[in-house]
């Protein structure tokens, strides 16, 4: 099982979850964060911002479906500019659900 | 009676004297608390700051161990026996837990009778050779020499070494133990006839110095199995005179619990990691969802899901292996509301490959 954390344009948002969707992926974890990259954020006229709104997404997928995942949330989330986001992957040794007690695997 | 022994008058107001006993004699001046099963064990453990917690058989299992070769003397009674305890070493327990006192504070260690208490000052503590004992000669501790859980500290008179312990608290001033209350010997310290016998000498150190032998942590990579659990293999020594103190170190191996809960359950989970040792934790409100794409309403069956995300807590706790099955079995406890619901939540387990603690640059194990 893999972790993907993608962080994303709060504006992609409704694409990328339909993308997701499209791909058979519905759970997952959403959080507001704020976040920079290279550019240590953006200069407009004499304004420049340190950090930008973002939307984290958390899912959490099997091996198969992990391609998959990131091709959706590549899909879903490219503009074709800076400040498309990132995609992170963590392998995930053991995961359990709470209402059944089980272990997944 | 064994030789030399000299009962003084007020023997008789003890409720245990059993000077034939093996390998030691037994005294008790109050009747012994009822006995526990191990995984009934609970050690109440609180700092200055005045928050206990509850630290359970599997959780002290899991701490390193060390054999000491002391005697045990009973200054009063004019005897002394040689034994092998074995047992957690104090400091590094307190230092696992983060429990300290002020620097020229005290400590006062409870028996589980209610009576029964006594102090020691944090230098004394924080000696090496001061021990949570668990094993005697080879053999877990009997219910009559203060099992499953006793002190252990050869330097001061016997009745220091506190049976049955059930609670440490941290004191800024001396709490002033039950033998003093009875007008005996204010600090326990031995008399030159002892410390000459067995070389045994006090901690030196003003209040505030660090301990004479520092002790390295070792974090055990082993599971953690249910009590009673066989002993775990002991990997550091100590001598009486507490030296060539040194346990391997190992390489600890940490992990990310993520689990994403009810947010209703917060509090209780909190409450739960809190009784488990489990203090340190990230928790933020999150929008979730799980295969079932939300929430949606009975009666609109046809419209789909009403309610895209649901609020969600989102805990990231960074934990050595060997409580992860612990965290995750509290974790589980807390937030299973039984009634065949979805929605309970999911838990995630992941390697850390690295921690530094910002303040001191402590790596690894040392950090959490």
């Amino acid at each position: 099982m893999k972790m993907i954390r993608a962080i994303i344009r709060t504006e992609q948002e409704g694409k990328v979850l339909a993308h997701l969707e499209a791909s058979g992926l519905y759970a997952m974890t959403k959080i507001p964060v704020l976040g920079r990259g290279q550019q240590r954020g953006i200069q407009v006229g004499r304004v420049s911002y340190g950090t930008l709104s973002k939307l984290m997404i958390i899912l959490f997928v099997e091996e198969e479906d992990y391609e998959k995942a990131v091709e959706a949330i590549e899909a879903g989330a490219e503009t074709d500019h800076p400040g498309d986001g990132k995609i992170f992957v963590q392998e995930v040794s053991e995961a359990y659900n709470i209402r059944t007690g089980m272990k997944l695997e | 009676m064994r030789e030399g022994i000299t009962p003084p008058k007020f023997v008789d107001k003890f409720f245990w004297a059993d000077f034939d006993a093996a390998p030691m004699p037994v005294l008790s001046l109050y009747p012994p608390p009822s006995p526990l099963k191990l995984e009934e064990v609970r050690l109440d453990v609180c700092g200055l700051e005045g928050q206990p917690r509850l630290i359970s058989w599997s959780l002290l299992n899991d701490l390193p161990r060390v054999k000491l070769k002391v005697p045990l003397i009973c200054q009063i009674f004019n005897w002394s026996e040689e034994v092998e305890w074995k047992g957690i070493r104090l400091v590094d327990l307190l230092s696992f837990l983060r429990v300290d006192t002020h620097p020229e504070g005290y400590f006062a260690f409870y028996s589980r009778d209610r009576v029964f208490f006594e102090g020691l000052s944090r230098d004394e503590v924080r000696d090496p050779r001061v021990l949570l004992a668990t094993h005697l000669n080879g053999t877990p501790l009997p219910e009559a020499h203060g099992g499953p859980l006793r002190l252990v500290v050869p330097f001061l008179q016997g009745y220091k070494s506190v049976k049955w312990v059930g609670a440490i608290r941290a004191f800024r001033h001396d709490p002033v133990g039950s033998k003093r209350l009875l007008g005996q010997s204010p600090s326990g310290q031995l008399n030159e006839k002892w410390r000459k016998q067995y070389q045994m000498t006090p901690p030196t150190g003003k209040p505030g110095d660090p301990p004479l032998f520092t002790a390295e942590v070792k974090t055990e990579e082993k599971p953690i199995t249910e009590a009673p659990a066989p002993l775990q293999p002991i990997k550091g020594t100590v001598n009486a005179e507490g030296k060539s103190v040194r346990l391997e170190t190992g390489k600890s191996v940490l992990k990310e619990v993520i689990a994403i809960l009810r947010p209703n359950r917060h509090q209780i989970t909190r409450q739960a990691l809190e009784a488990a040792g489990i203090t340190s934790y990230t928790t933020y409100t999150v929008l979730g969802r799980s295969h079932q794409r939300g929430l949606r309403f009975q009666s609109d069956k046809k419209e789909g899901v009403a309610i895209k995300f649901l609020p969600k807590q989102f805990f990231s706790i960074v934990i050595p292996e060997a409580r992860l099955s612990a965290a995750i079995a509290v974790i589980m406890k807390a937030n299973r509301t039984g009634k065949g619901s979805v929605g309970d939540g999911r838990i995630f387990v992941c390697d850390i490959e690295g921690a530094v603690r910002i303040s001191t640059d402590e790596q690894g194990g040392e950090a959490i």
